[in-house]
């Protein structure tokens, strides 16, 4: 496999702060609205406990990209890292992108009339830093990982409540939120 | 619910309408067996004009209209490029069809028009079943413009002569409105047994009372049609709003993938 850099989102760890949607803001500054990252807490149907469990989640950059097969314009390429990169210079803002993808990573700008996404902050990758969410994440719940060398038995691709398509395979992975501790009380 | 994008209801409804009126002239004029008819051309214009308007509202979805022509760039992986490519040749050859008629009605042009009308309606409908959409990503999108295409054409003839063939039209229009019926209610039943998202779709469909009006306005002209299989031009304004309904039903009601993150599919 060529080089797939994807999220790792470790719900185990993850506090539902929402720093990194918060980081992806700071460093974009999206309009009111429309966000590039997104924090889903986990419905009581597959997290039945008082606490509460979370997916942060953005663009996959997934490895058969709809959003780069149905833009009419072209305006989406995939880099040699498998980061999916939107060009807004070509955008129409013809909105196929947005109602496409099954992840609604996509999102429509109202002001500028045309798509975004997350970008994996790939300026930042290529300065060899972190995306701006992964940094910002005080517990260290999101890393990214290259899917060609990564190699953990453990990880899941497609956990309860995170949209099935293997045909776009997603390029993100994902470890459980842990179940609490039940201590319960005998007679 | 997703917004209501009007413009894309207008241009689908009105493009379909253009080819369902374009094949059904077609037809008669083969099957009736009639030579030169004055009122096919006519026909042919009225489809034209409507293509026009629907090209013309589909602009207003895109952010950037003047950039629409990049649209055609991408046809190698995209369905919509492709779409607009075949419905830019669909309205070319009709116009072209349209100025050869004014000798004589040429017959192979007019089947070729209206077989390239037929494809750029399938491109259509691949082009409104991305994965993000379960349960219209399947055939159903092709099934529903074929049916709505066949629908505003029958009823188009309301407008046309000869007098002669309603009784032919009536009796397909009375079978086409029947089957539209029986899928738009089919299809909701049967996403209403599936997967979540699936079944949310379904739900909000049957809870629409647009939905149900659309119904009605379909179920309305076939009692008349039953009784005297006379066309009247009401019948085509009830099939025209019904389609528009239906499609705004399409548009808003159908559930995505990514309005159910975090919950089970
Ligand atoms: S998640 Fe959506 S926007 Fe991101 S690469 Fe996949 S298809 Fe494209
Ligand atoms: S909104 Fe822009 S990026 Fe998305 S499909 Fe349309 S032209 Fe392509």
């Amino acid at each position: 496999m060529s080089k797939q850099l994807a999220f790792y989102v470790d719900s185990q760890k993850c506090i539902g702060c929402f720093s990194c949607a918060m980081a992806c803001k700071n460093m974009y500054h999206p309009e009111p609205g429309v966000k590039w990252r997104q924090v889903y807490p986990l419905s009581e149907d597959i997290y039945p406990h008082h606490e509460r469990a979370f997916y942060s989640l953005a663009c996959n950059h997934c490895e058969h990209p709809t959003c780069l097969e149905c833009c009419p314009v072209g305006a989406y390429t995939k880099r040699e890292d498998g980061i999916v990169v939107h060009d807004q210079d070509k955008c129409i803002g013809c909105g196929n992108c947005v109602r496409s993808c099954p992840y609604g990573a996509p999102q429509y700008n109202p002001k500028l009339k045309k798509a975004e996404k997350c970008s994996m902050c790939w300026e930042r990758i290529d300065a060899k830093l972190e995306p701006a969410c992964v940094q910002a994440c005080p517990v260290k719940a999101l890393r990214i990982i290259d899917l060609s060398e990564f190699d953990d038995a453990e990880a899941l691709h497609y956990p309860p409540g995170f949209p099935r398509f293997e045909s776009l395979n997603p390029s993100v992975r994902f470890k459980l939120p842990r179940h609490p501790h039940v201590v319960r009380r005998n007679g | 619910m997703n917004d209501a994008n009007y413009s894309l209801v207008l241009f689908t409804v009105l493009a379909q309408g253009s080819v369902g009126m374009i094949v059904t002239s077609y037809l008669c004029f083969r099957l009736a067996g009639r030579g030169e008819m004055p009122h096919v051309r006519r026909e042919w214009i009225m489809a034209g004009v409507l293509l026009l308007a629907g090209l013309t509202a589909s602009l207003f979805h895109i952010g950037h209209p003047f950039g629409a022509a990049a649209a055609l760039t991408h046809g190698a992986t995209s369905w919509l490029s492709r779409e607009v490519i075949a419905v830019c040749l669909f309205g070319a050859l009709t116009a072209y069809t349209i100025v050869a008629m004014r000798k004589s009605l040429p017959a192979s042009l007019m089947l070729g028009t209206a077989i390239l009308g037929v494809v750029s309606l399938v491109v259509s409908g691949a082009a409104y079943a991305p994965p993000s959409l379960p349960a219209l990503n399947n055939a159903s999108p092709i099934a529903l413009f074929l049916l709505t295409a066949a629908s505003i054409g029958l009823a188009s003839k309301s407008f046309f002569g000869p007098k002669d063939d309603d009784g032919f039209v009536a009796q397909w229009l009375i079978f086409v409105l029947i089957a539209s019926i029986a899928v738009r209610i089919i299809l909701p039943s049967v996403w209403s047994s599936g997967g979540a998202v699936m079944m949310k779709t379904g739900q909000a469909w049957f809870a629409s009372p647009v939905f149900w009006l659309h119904i009605v306005l379909l179920a309305a002209p076939i009692p008349f049609l039953q009784k005297s299989k006379a066309l009247k031009p009401w019948m085509f304004v009830a099939v025209l709003a019904a389609e528009l309904l239906g499609r705004l039903t399409f548009f808003v009601g159908t559930a995505a993938t990514y309005q159910n993150i975090g919950h089970l599919f």
